[in-house]
């Protein structure tokens, strides 16, 4: 079964968009690029068997991996602002995902309008990219 | 003593509002007012802009109906060329609307009212929303998550993004639709009919149980405004402006949405950032009108397709004029679902929709032209004014919520009056007032990063502004 790749963020708002730019150093993947995450993203994990979310984080130093396990929370008083567990939780329940699910950090610092990357983030991309190459190997899975 | 209660932020809309609740010394619901606390200044940032450039940038004035905000936009643009579109491209622009329509409308009704409407406005707030369906009615939600599914991937399969598509433009759209891109949005539609059929039997088996909300979540006589088509039919991307009165009466007809100014006129108020529209002939503001789902069938005579053109029947025999329980938004939401279905359904199969001629071009022809097309919400009006070389001097962006904007605080203050006990606060009279609001579905704006981890708090204060009364929803 194929594997997914989800790019979240805003490309205007500089590095919000990061992911968008580790999605473009990605091969034979093409990823699924969204602003933020709504619920109907949760159908899209369908005949998946990985999922892997690329998104901003200010609190990262380095890209990192990390497993999404479980059921996640609630969706709060509004339903379509989620987060990657929210939407992985909806797919498990609805739509038949019973795959691996991972976030994968992405060192974001400058959230300001612009289409271009802060150095800091820049400095990340080919290592958070390397990353997803590795997860999609050992996963021995066939990107979509 | 007078009293104020606030509820900030209203939850499951788009966009960010919070509503006053006035009470009187004797402890009873004197006013309600609905406060829209965003202000984005849209108009403002078109001038000095090449005009066209305005259906990219209008793209961005929402993240829910950024389709209907490209094709008033690029209608306007054609005015301006002073060109009429290539049909493969008309064609195109109706396609996408009717999907914008349908997933705008999914998102409304089985992402943010579904939760109150079949799991109880008096559940339980952490479990009255999409988790909570997720769980109870998991089939219901599910197919709601593939409506809007839908109605996105049409969008993206033509336009390029299933958000703030860059794909109209003054003359046309911007690029052919592939055989590909149509065979795969074909094969959602028997699924969507189900889907939907399935939805509308279960709303209308709930209204018997829903009597007190649907008479008092604002049920008003008011105008009502569309558009319409030649034979008085549902019309969303080009006709005539149709206003009837709450007994059904046609007050006016076959209005041009282009001199929309010279019908609609707009006030505005200190405490909220969305002006007043009102019906010019009636003054403010006594010129009330709605706009929306609600509105376009209380308009049109008929549907014009054959499921939709049922439901119509049936939704018609609520009243014997117009349908004014605002609640019937719902309802009204999900008879457009199916008609757009059913609409994209032959759009799909006309030969024409692939043409390859999709743009007429043109320099600047006129100094101001304005464009309309009825949105998710209601009707839309983008009017632009531009210079000899067509930079932009001026743009007014008349939008559906705007349009509603009277009736909103009408429904408020009426669900605030009936449902709302001062002295004893509870979650559900709260949940009650949103849920006035959430019948127009407003959309405030296309960012809503930030709003999903606000608290909703809601406090009774006293004149002096001491907290008599505190409840914290996170």
């Amino acid at each position: 079964m194929p594997a997914l790749v989800i790019a979240i963020g805003n490309h205007l708002r500089g590095d919000d968009g990061v992911a968008h730019h580790v999605a473009d150093l990605l091969h034979g993947v093409t990823p699924l690029r969204v602003h933020q995450l709504t619920p109907e993203i949760a159908a899209e994990l369908q005949n998946t068997d990985t999922v892997i979310f690329l998104d901003a984080d200010p609190d990262a130093e380095a890209p990192s991996l990390e497993r999404i396990e479980g059921p996640a929370g609630t969706t709060g008083p509004l339903s379509h602002s989620m987060t990657p567990g929210t939407v992985v939780a909806i797919a498990s329940r609805l739509c038949g995902f019973h795959g691996e699910a991972w976030l994968c950090r992405l060192p974001a610092r400058d959230f300001s309008a612009s289409t271009e990357l802060s150095s800091e983030a820049v400095a990340h991309l080919n290592h958070a990219a390397q990353l997803v190459h590795q997860l999609l190997e050992a996963r021995c899975t066939s990107p979509r | 003593m007078a009293e104020r209660i606030v509820i900030h932020p209203v939850t499951r809309i788009e966009g960010h509002a919070k509503i006053s609740i006035y009470v009187d010394a004797a402890g009873e619901v004197e006013s309600a007012q609905f406060h829209v606390t965003e202000f984005r200044g849209f108009e403002k940032i078109c001038e000095g802009r090449p005009f066209h450039e305005m259906p990219g940038l209008m793209s961005r004035v929402c993240g829910i109906c950024p389709v209907s905000h490209v094709i008033a936009s690029s209608k306007a643009g054609d005015g301006l060329l002073g060109v009429d579109p290539p049909p493969a491209a008309v064609l195109q622009r109706r396609l996408l609307n009717y999907a914008q329509v349908l997933q705008s409308h999914a998102l409304s009704f089985f992402h943010l009212s579904s939760p109150d409407l079949l799991l109880g406005l008096d559940s339980p707030p952490e479990k009255r929303n999409m988790f909570g369906l997720v769980e109870r009615e998991p089939d219901f939600i599910r197919r709601g998550i593939r409506l809007r599914q839908f109605g996105q991937r049409v969008i993206e399969l033509a336009g390029g993004k299933r958000v703030h598509p860059v794909w109209g433009t003054p003359g046309g759209v911007l690029h052919p639709l592939t055989r590909e891109a149509r065979d795969e949005m074909a094969g959602w539609i028997t699924e969507s009919i189900e889907s939907l059929q399935i939805a509308l039997g279960r709303l209308k088996s709930l209204l018997d149980s829903l009597q007190e909300e649907i008479r008092h979540l604002g049920n008003f006589p008011s105008l009502f405004l569309g558009t319409v088509n030649h034979d008085g039919g549902l019309e969303y991307y080009d006709g005539l402006i149709r206003i009837v009165d709450s007994e059904g009466n046609v007050v006016a007809d076959r209005l041009d949405p282009r001199r929309y100014y010279t019908f609609i006129e707009e006030a505005s108020e200190e405490w909220t950032f969305v002006k007043f529209a009102y019906y010019k002939p009636l003054g403010y503001p006594g010129g009330k009108y709605r706009v929306g789902p609600l509105a376009r069938l209380n308009v049109a005579q008929h549907a014009g397709t054959p499921l939709a053109d049922r439901e119509m029947r049936e939704f018609k025999q609520r009243s014997r004029g117009a349908v004014c329980e605002s609640f019937h938004y719902h309802l009204a939401r999900l008879i457009e679902m199916l008609h757009s279905v059913e609409r994209i359904e032959e759009l799909l199969n006309d030969p024409e929709l692939l043409g390859e001629d999709v743009r007429a071009r043109a320099l600047p022809n006129r100094r101001e032209a304005i464009g309309s097309c009825e949105a998710p919400r209601g009707t839309l009006f983008h009017h632009y004014t531009v210079d000899r070389d067509g930079t932009m001097r001026k743009a007014n962006l008349l939008i559906a919520t705007g349009q509603n904007n009277q009736a909103m605080n009408m429904a408020v203050e009426q669900a605030a009056r009936r449902f709302v006990r001062p002295g004893h606060l509870t979650e559900g009279m709260l949940n009650r007032v949103e849920a006035a609001i959430r019948c127009f579905d407003p959309c405030l704006s296309c960012s809503t990063h930030a709003i999903g981890r606000m608290p909703l708090v809601i406090e009774l204060r006293d004149k002096s502004g001491r907290v008599l009364d505190r409840i914290t929803r996170s």
